[in-house]
C-alpha cells in the first residue's frame, strides 16, 4: 500500500479562474482551459460559451493530457518524439496527444512528483503557453497559501 | 440571420461555485459538477477532492441529457415513461436514463441555454445542489 499527493480543487481552480480572467481581458477570441491531474483525469474545466467545439476544447484538453501523461510542456513534444526515435507525436499511436504549445505540466513544489497538466486553447500556440504560465503561477500560489 | 443567447463562461463558474459552497452543507461526499451549453458542450467543470472516475462522467452526461431534451432529468424521466420509451429509442448513448440531479438552464424566458449536472450524492442531493446552482445566476 502507498499514498500519493493528488491535484485538489483548490488549485485546479485558481488555474482556471486566472486563465480565464486574463483571456476576459481581449473579448472576441474565446478560449478554453482544463486543468487534470497526473492521471490524465479532469479535475477542472472552463470555456467561453462562443469558442470552436472540435478545435478549443479537445485541444485544451489534449494539450493538458499530453504534458499529464509525457510529462512534457507540450512546446517540447515534438522534440522529444525526435530524440526517442518515434518520429513524430503522431507514432505515439495516441488519439489525445498533441505537439501544440500551450501544455504545461504540473510538479510537485518538490519538483520530484508530477502532479497533473494545464491545457489552453483558442488563441495561437504561443498565446495558448501565456495563458497556461499565468494558471500555473496562480496554481502554485494557491498551493502556498 | 438570426440571434441566439449563448450560456457564457461567468455564468457557468458561477452556477459551479454556488454548488461548490453550498456542498458542505448538504452531504459530507466529494461532487462532481458540470455546466454544458445548449449543445452539451462543457463550459465548467470541477471534481471535488477525493471524488471519483464514476462521478467526473455522470454529472457531464446529466448535464448534457438535461440540456439536450431541454428537460429537467425527472421530467424526462416521467415523459419516458408515460411514452413508453426505452432510453435506446433516443438514439444517444450519452444519455443518462432516470437518475435525478441534472436541470436545464432556461432563461427568464424559458428558452433554455444549457443544463447542470451534479453527481457524488444521493439523487434528492444532488437535485438540490443543482437548484443552488441555478439560482445562483440570472439569466
Amino acid at each position: 500500500m502507498h499514498s500519493r499527493a493528488y491535484l485538489g480543487i483548490k488549485e485546479a481552480m485558481a488555474a482556471v479562474k486566472a486563465i480565464m480572467a486574463e483571456a476576459d481581458r481581449v473579448p472576441g477570441r474565446p478560449i478554453a482551459t482544463t486543468v487534470l491531474d497526473h492521471r490524465g483525469d479532469m479535475v477542472c474545466f472552463a470555456s467561453m460559451g462562443e469558442v470552436n467545439t472540435a478545435l478549443a476544447r479537445q485541444n485544451a484538453f489534449k494539450k493538458a493530457y499530453t504534458a499529464a501523461c509525457m510529462r512534457v510542456n507540450v512546446r517540447d513534444m515534438a522534440a522529444r518524439a525526435v530524440a526517442q526515435g518515434i518520429g513524430s507525436v503522431a507514432n505515439y499511436g495516441n488519439p489525445n496527444f498533441t505537439g501544440g504549445a500551450g501544455g504545461l505540466v504540473v510538479m510537485h513544489p518538490s519538483g520530484e512528483t508530477i502532479m497533473g497538466g494545464i491545457g489552453v486553447s483558442g488563441r495561437s500556440n504561443e498565446e495558448d503557453e501565456e495563458l497556461a504560465l499565468i494558471g500555473l503561477a496562480a496554481l502554485q500560489q494557491a498551493w502556498a497559501s | 440571420m438570426y440571434e441566439k443567447t449563448i450560456l457564457d463562461h461567468t455564468d457557468a463558474l458561477a452556477i459551479v461555485d454556488a454548488m461548490m459552497a453550498a456542498a458542505p452543507g448538504i452531504t459530507n461526499q466529494p461532487l462532481a459538477l458540470a455546466v454544458v451549453d445548449d449543445r452539451g458542450e462543457l463550459l465548467a467543470f470541477a471534481l471535488m477532492d477525493g471524488g471519483t472516475h464514476f462521478g467526473r462522467h455522470y454529472a457531464v452526461r446529466k448535464a448534457y441529457t438535461a440540456s439536450r431534451m431541454r428537460l429537467d432529468l425527472r421530467d424526462f424521466a416521467a415523459q419516458r415513461g408515460a411514452q413508453s420509451r426505452n432510453i435506446s429509442d433516443y438514439g444517444d448513448s450519452g444519455f443518462v436514463a432516470s437518475a435525478r440531479g441534472g436541470l436545464a438552464i432556461r432563461t427568464s424566458q424559458g428558452i433554455v441555454v444549457g443544463g447542470v449536472g451534479v453527481s457524488g450524492a444521493t439523487p434528492d442531493q444532488d437535485e438540490e445542489l443543482a437548484n443552488i446552482g441555478l439560482q445562483a445566476v440570472s439569466l
